[in-house]
């Protein structure tokens, strides 16, 4: 009988050999008892095309585990994972607006908490 | 408003309570209020009473049903999907389990939640219950 980690490895791969430019990490998360798959960059998660590809995922992985949970999620969705294998397609990272945006997402000044809120005059002020 | 609608609320009230530095509660209340919310759209949209909701969350009843967070990402999964809003589907379900993360490591972890933990957990929130607001009765 093949576990969810061993399916979702196999699953992955075929991802990232289908869309050559995203990176796939997974964890099993004990506290939350779920497993989380990870895909960058956020521009890739986004598209159409690879989200039918994780609904047609998610559609199999319930028929085949009822009782688990299967998480996706990306760079923006402000959670970090611990992974226990990555898979990369052969041109992740390979395009320059992706290096660029990681690089300068460092640079852009976001509010401290969730009570806080940017007026003009704080951008002015972080600018 | 049914009694559950009532309980969301009421931890809505606690979780964007500003002047509370409480912030493990606080995502608590974020995921909580979301939980409370589906039991509501499942009440009154989808007709269940609370013995079949409390079954469908047992998983010594139902055994494939995984247990109440993992039921309820799932049922709100094949239902949009049988509506035909696959999308809102899939979010809703990977918004469920994002929260659920954070809610657990409020819960049970050593460390505490920071406010950016805090932002996150309102945003995944926010999302879930606009999805619900959007395609279900209220």
């Amino acid at each position: 009988m093949i576990t969810p980690k061993e399916f979702l490895e196999t699953q992955l791969r075929k991802l990232a050999n289908k869309f050559t430019q995203v990176q796939c990490s997974y964890e099993f998360h004990n506290l939350s008892d779920a497993h989380y798959v990870e895909i960058n960059p956020f521009k890739e998660f986004d598209k159409i095309q690879l989200q039918e590809h994780m609904i047609a995922m998610l559609t199999e992985f319930y028929q085949i585990f009822p009782g688990e949970s299967l998480v996706f999620l990306n760079e923006g969705d402000g959670v970090k994972i611990n992974p226990e294998f990555t898979i990369r397609g052969v041109n992740y990272m390979k395009d320059w607006s992706t290096i660029l945006l990681k690089n300068l997402q460092s640079y852009i000044p976001e509010p401290i908490s969730a009570d806080d809120v940017y007026s003009d005059n704080s951008y002015a002020l972080a600018a | 408003m049914s009694n559950w609608l009532s309980k969301s609320n009421q931890s809505f009230s606690i979780a964007n309570d500003t002047s509370s530095t409480m912030l493990n509660n606080r995502v608590h209340c974020y995921y909580y209020g979301c939980v409370q919310h589906m039991f509501h759209v499942l009440h009154i949209d989808k007709k269940m009473s609370e013995t079949e909701i409390s079954d469908n969350c047992n998983p010594n009843i139902n055994k494939g049903n995984g247990g109440t967070h993992t039921w309820l990402a799932k049922f709100f999964f094949e239902d949009l999907q049988k509506q035909s809003h696959v999308f809102e589907g899939l979010a809703l379900s990977n918004k469920v389990g994002l929260l659920k993360r954070l809610r657990t490591d409020a819960d049970y972890s050593m460390s505490n939640m920071q406010h950016s933990d805090l932002n996150t957990a309102k945003e995944h929130s926010d999302k879930i219950i606009s999805i619900l607001l959007k395609r279900y009765k209220k």
